[in-house]
């Protein structure tokens, strides 16, 4: 193109640099979800702990939680 | 060279994999003459695998581990799981989702929910950032290169494939290549270097060409990053290679010869 | 000396700014004018980018603002392209052309100049704010507030009450129903804890120099004390930016003071 030919360098290379095309960076929105457990619908209450439920005992989380930021040691179903 | 690891690692350590083996590349700096740098004057001693025993020695001595003297105590507090999600956990995990997988499928495979993940990667990103023995970081960056083994998330295959026009057998087959031959792997850390020299994205021309995100590319190489005598022989050719992409992608861009015209 | 860019307009002459005449024939006289053609060219890209640095900076709406340190990184190797013809050419053409009394004068001319290229070229982006990160903070910040104000509890439907910033997906309680909601704050949310140390130091900049201009006079054993001053500035806008870090941060407190405590042991 004649236009591109008038380009200097440095304008090549911010217009290069601009219009790249890469791989889409995946936005997740702010949102809230909540977990039933599959067996009894049961919601998790925050007394009952994360792991199990309370209810039927079925089993939520494979792990044992450890003393991290918000989520502690406390929250391991009992 | 070990300054600039330990700078750019406070600063984004989740890049760190990435970044370690990049800045280990970077060994010139402009306005070096040619003499500066001879690698004429230290043969023999790469060939032994004396250069890495001598850096190994010299780091320890400084209170500092590499890949090779990093040690996996189980009783280092540093390596406690963080929510059951230890350390190799999460290297392999931080290696998938660099190969394209979502943090969904990582926690669905390894049976947890997504703020154990988030906080896991949280604790062990600071854990990584403060040690000062860099051991932590060692152990990690071995793991983030042997995720292909790890038994829950080795075989995860991501469920958003990258775009692009490779065909998943050839991309499949540059990633073994990469595995296998570690000349190839160093001439793509060649090309990768060419490419951001001449303005064009690195990391794109990686996915349009190879069919393969940098994580994947910078995973195969951990083990070749993890020893300083492979990387000092590799470095002539890495460079005799670098300078072959360049004349390509300068004709191709028109970035080349900015002072050819200009002469003594 | 001959100044790199001192002046505004290409010079024609062969002369240097001392306003001596260069000696054309002599292996020093062409190398000057060889120098300065090199100068030339290097000026016409870093004029061009000084006028589009922070152009390209804040049309760059990546996250990662990978467009802005493409064409950063492309421009830096133009510069380099530029610095090692000088040094290939020193190295090739000059030395061995140039008599022993020649390279006294050619020596220290060459380097003065190379010097002075690098400089030039580290300084090239100094003036250009790569991201404002004030603004990316207070804009997450104030669509987070938006966002949270109308969640609701997915199990009895009582509005949730969100206390705080979190930038991780965490649980929060219903006040009703006891329910664990499972709360994702979003993409957005998530990266400012990639941006926490360089806003942070943003805001600590007073404390920092402080300490700089201690190190100056003093050394740095001496300016400790500046040190921790700044050093507990930044913690505290550390905390403020990402709530519940206090310990991690902690850590982080103590591994700078033992960098800092390295540093200063004799070797």
């Amino acid at each position: 193109m004649q236009e591109d030919k008038t380009l200097s360098l440095v304008e090549r290379l911010k217009k290069q640099a601009l219009e790249q095309k890469r791989e889409p960076t995946l936005v997740e929105p702010t949102k809230t979800t909540i977990l039933q457990c599959p067996d009894c619908g049961a919601a998790r209450a925050k007394q009952d702990g994360l792991t199990h439920c309370a209810y039927c005992g079925k089993r939520f989380l494979e792990v044992s939680l450890t003393d991290g930021i918000n989520i502690t040691s406390q929250d391991n179903s009992l | 060279m070990f300054k600039k690891l330990i700078k750019k690692f406070t600063d984004n350590v989740e890049d760190f994999a990435k970044d370690a083996m990049k800045t280990q590349l970077e060994n010139k700096n402009p306005g070096q003459t040619s003499s500066d740098y001879n690698p004429g004057q230290m043969p023999s001693d790469f060939n032994q695998g004396d250069m890495q025993k001598i850096f190994d020695m010299g780091a320890t001595s400084a209170g500092v581990n590499t890949m090779n003297t990093a040690t996996e105590d189980p009783n280092d507090p540093l390596l406690i799981p963080v929510h059951g999600v230890t350390v190799a956990d999460y290297a392999a995990g931080a290696s998938k989702v660099g190969e394209g997988c979502s943090v969904d499928q990582i926690c669905g495979a390894l049976g947890i929910e997504r703020p154990m993940w988030d906080e896991a990667e949280t604790i062990w990103n600071n854990r990584m950032r403060d040690d000062t023995t860099f051991n932590l970081v060692n152990v990690y960056s071995k793991y983030f290169g042997q995720a292909k083994e790890h038994p829950k998330l080795g075989n995860l295959i991501p469920n958003k494939a990258i775009q692009t026009t490779v065909l998943p057998e050839d991309a499949k087959a540059n990633l073994d290549r990469l595995e296998s031959d570690k000349h190839y792997f160093f001439e793509i850390q060649a090309a990768l270097e060419a490419a951001y020299a001449n303005g064009i994205d690195g990391a794109q021309w990686l996915i349009d060409n190879l069919g393969l995100t940098v994580s994947q590319v910078n995973g195969t190489g951990t083990k070749y990053m993890n020893d300083f005598s492979v990387i000092a022989e590799m470095m002539d050719y890495q460079e005799k290679k670098k300078n072959e992409y360049h004349e390509r992608f300068s004709k191709q861009n028109g970035t080349g010869g900015v002072v050819d015209d200009i002469n003594f | 000396m001959f100044s790199i860019f001192g002046t505004n307009k290409k010079e024609n002459s062969n002369s240097n700014d001392g306003g001596a005449p260069i000696d054309s024939s002599s292996v020093f006289g062409r190398f000057q004018i060889f120098l300065k053609k090199l100068d030339e060219r290097a000026f016409d890209i870093a004029r061009e980018v000084e006028e589009s640095a922070q152009l390209i900076a804040d049309a760059d709406t990546d996250p990662h603002k990978r467009s802005f340190l493409q064409f950063k990184g492309a421009i830096i190797a133009q510069f380099t392209q530029i610095i090692q013809k000088a040094s290939s050419t020193y190295q090739t053409n000059v030395i061995p052309a140039a008599r022993q009394m020649e390279m006294i004068e050619i020596a220290p001319f060459y380097a003065d100049w190379n010097a002075k290229m690098v400089e030039k070229m580290n300084n090239l982006f100094h003036g250009v704010l790569e991201r404002d990160l004030e603004k990316e903070y207070s804009l997450t910040m104030t669509e987070y507030n938006q966002a949270v104000g109308d969640f609701h509890c997915q199990q009895c439907g009582a509005k949730l009450d969100i206390d705080r910033f979190y930038f991780q997906s965490t649980y929060i309680t219903c006040q009703y129903c006891q329910s664990q909601n499972t709360f994702d704050p979003g993409s957005k949310a998530r990266l400012i804890q990639h941006i926490v140390q360089p806003l942070a130091r943003a805001r600590c900049k007073g404390q920092y120099q402080l300490y700089q201009e201690k190190k100056t006079q003093s050394g740095k054993k001496k300016s400790r004390a500046e040190f921790e001053v700044y050093l507990n500035a930044l913690i505290t806008e550390m905390d403020l930016i990402l709530p519940g870090m206090a310990d991690q941060h902690q850590n982080y407190r103590t591994r700078m003071l033992k960098d800092f405590e390295n540093e200063i042991l004799p070797w």
